[in-house]
């Protein structure tokens, strides 16, 4: 290390083999990604990176080294994740943390159309993957309780079958369950009066049978798992009574019937 | 208020200068090890340094450089660090987007590099050419 810092709190187990040469490669394309992306972090990171890379220290001080993308840069240098070490290294950061981190993957790579960064961008869909647990208190924070971005993913899932496109490639299409146990608890929060908007809006033009590309969108899983759900009353009050309405204002609609739509 | 740290150096060599290029870029070098012996001091020394905005090669071997400074960064930081890479300094200064310039004293006697007084009200923050003037008529 070709600078002095102080970092003493260790994140990864030092049993693990940190300077292999696949990491050494991994830690290549994770700089790359890093330095395009994550611009808003403190100008002296770098060090701090590569000390948590390879050695699995971080100083005492939470966000001091990189601000709120820290829990992130944690996941995406260990050795290895899995859903209890992302859940427990963000029960350690304010929330905010997991809110940047869901939205800079929101607003950029949901669907992943890069090509570089293969490896990062991997590891960073599953830690967003994972951030849908109710372990992560989201709704717990007051001030951020306006903030529901797994709302905006689950909307978006919608927009792509809209759109004409699979649904499966989305983030969002991994996390229904859990938007759809939250629903209530966000359905009246100020912040998520746009997205109920959208949704509604989205849903109405996919049970009107107005989608792009109808034979690939109206045998999508997603959609189909969706109206299971809806059909067996199985989606939280709000949105089963949001689709029932939807359905009752169609003159023409789609059927969904023994498994299969008809549009 | 932007502010952008101009700096303005001199390689004759053209492989060197390639070297300083390639290590401000977004392509530089991440591991010691991937880089040739001879190259390795100036890896080392500007290893951790932000990127810069521009690095715009001039005439006679100059290099302009072009830093985005936040409120808390210290333009000795850049300076020591392309000195301990072995590059030449020939001058720097910082230029404030509303107008108005001021250069930095550059280090003598092993000490670092400091923000100065001497100031005008020119705007250049947008004139990485005018830049290039200020600084080489300030050290000739």
């Amino acid at each position: 290390m070709s600078q002095h810092i102080e970092a003493t709190r260790r994140v990864f187990d030092e049993s693990c083999a940190l300077n292999s040469e696949g990491r050494k490669l991994y830690y290549k394309e994770l700089v790359s990604f890093v330095r395009e992306w994550l611009i808003s972090l403190p100008e002296d990171y770098a060090p701090y990176l590569k000390t948590l890379f390879f050695q699995g220290l971080l100083p005492e001080e939470h966000e001091k080294a990189m601000r709120a993308m820290e829990p992130l840069l944690i996941c995406l240098c260990a050795p290895s994740i899995d859903r209890e070490f992302i859940v427990s290294i963000f029960r350690e950061y304010p929330i905010y943390c997991a809110a940047h981190a869901v939205e800079l993957f929101r607003v950029h790579f949901d669907p992943n159309e890069e090509e570089k960064w293969g490896e990062v961008i991997q590891r960073y869909r599953y830690v967003v993957e994972c951030l849908a647990d109710q372990r992560v208190p989201w709704l717990e924070d007051p001030e951020e309780a306006g903030r529901f971005p797994f709302l905006r993913l689950y909307v978006r899932v919608f927009a792509k079958l809209h759109n004409g496109t699979s649904a499966s490639q989305t983030v969002g299409a991994t996390m229904l369950d859990y938007v759809e146990s939250q629903f209530e608890k966000v359905k009246d929060l100020p912040a998520s009066q746009e997205f109920l908007l959208s949704l509604r809006k989205r849903l109405t033009a996919l049970l009107a049978g107005e989608a792009d590309n109808p034979e690939l969108v109206y045998s999508d899983p997603v959609l189909l798992e969706f109206l299971n759900r809806y059909s067996s009353k199985q989606l939280p009050p709000s949105l089963q009574l949001m689709v029932e309405e939807i359905y009752s204002g169609l003159s023409h609609h789609i059927d969904f019937f023994n498994g299969e739509i008809k549009y | 208020m932007e502010c952008l740290l101009y700096v303005l150096v001199s390689i004759s060599e053209e492989e060197k200068r390639a070297q300083l290029l390639l290590n401000l870029s977004v392509e530089k070098p991440v591991l010691e090890e991937d880089v040739e012996l001879q190259w390795r001091p100036m890896f080392n020394a500007l290893e951790f340094l932000p990127l810069p905005e521009k690095a715009k090669v001039l005439d006679d071997g100059r290099v302009l450089i072009a830093w985005p400074l936040r409120s808390d960064s210290d333009p000795a930081r850049y300076i020591s660090a392309l000195t301990a890479a072995n590059v030449f300094v020939m001058g720097a200064l910082e230029a404030f987007e509303d107008g108005g310039y001021c250069y930095v004293e550059l280090p003598k006697n092993g000490e670092s590099a400091v923000r100065g007084n001497r100031c005008a009200e020119e705007e250049v923050f947008f004139s990485p050419r005018r830049v290039a003037e200020l600084l080489s008529s300030a050290t000739s």
